[in-house]
């Protein structure tokens, strides 16, 4: 493989020494990790691929080391669409926090929005903060029913708890565990929402929505959307809204059909209604500067996107 | 007798048998054992360092 004669290879073994990778931060393997020699990132990538996209991975890496050796700048950032979604009006409000966030909820005119260990409270319109609460560390979205705030963990469905939460003193009044997913192991709840007067959990990967009582914690029925990879959850009085990596849908309650998709140009994290709004957050793009630390790529600052329109009549029949 | 020129290409095509094909050498990668020296190598020769990070177990 002529082509390999261009590099010089060195394999890293994480078991015989484990400082290196500790050096670089890397935690993902296999990590192939480009050096020159001021020992600055060139370039890097993570996981298997297919031999065609193993080449443009390398062709990247050469285009990078041909703009580090003539002097230029070769470590920018990847562009992306200056707008998440085209067609419709989208007002930005400012998240609280930078990193990845753990679910969004209406409550009146105000919203709520977890990130890890905190929830905090903020105006629904200018994004300025009321209160912040203690919050367990891996939640995944956040629903209300208008009185208490339900904060999912991501392992619901192996037997974690839905934390009850009283918003105006911030104390856990009660924990909501399903008991049937106890024995099972893995952790993939990515979505939840409150529509007639029970709780709605949503299985990211697999696209399916559980009815939960919300006393009890029973599954009482499970709905298999027509999407999968969702993550982000919401009732907006007909449709449920979930996000996707480059939709937001609304799914029919009774068959699980997509009634909607509308493209969105950031992968979605999570999802809330409010006012006939559709809120959107997005999941952010994390990478690595010249030094190995790793840093948010996108967005520079978190946004809630609020969008006007999405799921009205006249728009569903016309897309 | 005329016989269509597609039957003789085929008739070639079954009783020929294939060339065979050449042999390619397998790929390989010199990895380097050392990385302090591959660190050297990889100034003297201009050339990128390429780290391939994995595991044992």
């Amino acid at each position: 493989m002529a082509r390999s004669r261009a590099y010089v290879w060195v394999t890293v073994d994480r078991d015989r020494t484990p400082e290196v990778p500790k050096k670089y931060n890397v935690s993902a393997y296999p990590t192939l990790l480009f050096l020159n020699p001021e020992d600055e990132m060139v370039h890097r990538f993570s996981g298997y691929r297919e031999v065609s996209k193993l080449l443009e991975e390398f062709d990247d890496a050469d285009r990078r080391w041909k703009l580090y050796r003539d002097g230029e700048v070769w470590d920018l950032k990847a562009p992306r669409p200056p707008e998440i979604l085209e067609g419709k009006k989208v007002t930005r409000i400012p998240a609280p926090f930078p990193g990845v966030p753990g679910g969004l909820a209406a409550y009146g005119d105000d919203l709520f929005v977890a990130e890890r260990g905190r929830i905090h409270r903020i105006d629904g319109k200018t994004g300025e903060a009321k209160s912040a609460l203690a919050a367990p560390e891996s939640i995944a979205d956040l629903a209300s029913d208008g009185e208490l705030v339900f904060a999912l963990e991501f392992g619901w469905t192996a037997g974690k708890p839905i934390h009850v939460i009283d918003p105006e003193t911030g104390r856990i009044v009660r924990e909501i565990v399903t008991k049937e997913n106890r024995k099972k192991k893995g952790y993939g709840a990515k979505g939840i929402a409150w529509r007639d007067a029970r709780l709605w959990v949503l299985e990211g990967m697999r696209g399916v929505i559980h009815e939960v009582h919300p006393e009890t914690g029973d599954v009482l029925s499970s709905l298999q959307c027509k999407a999968k990879w969702l993550s982000g959850l919401a009732w907006n009085g007909r449709r449920f809204v979930a996000g996707g990596r480059e939709h937001v849908y609304l799914i029919d309650p009774a068959s699980g059909e997509v009634s909607l998709a509308v493209r969105v140009e950031y992968r979605l994290r999570s999802v809330a209604v409010s006012g006939g709004d559709v809120l959107l957050m997005e999941q952010p793009v994390f990478g690595f500067d010249r030094r190995h630390q790793r840093i948010q790529l996108w967005p520079e600052k978190n946004w809630i996107y609020r969008v006007e329109g999405i799921g009205a009549e006249k728009e569903e029949k016309s897309e | 007798m005329r016989i269509a020129p597609w039957l003789v290409l085929g008739a070639a095509l079954l009783v020929a048998p294939p060339s065979p094909a050449e042999e390619e050498p397998a790929p390989t990668i010199d990895w380097q054992p050392d990385l302090a020296k591959a660190r050297e190598a990889a100034k003297a020769g201009t050339k990128p360092l390429v780290l391939y990070f994995t595991f044992d177990t």
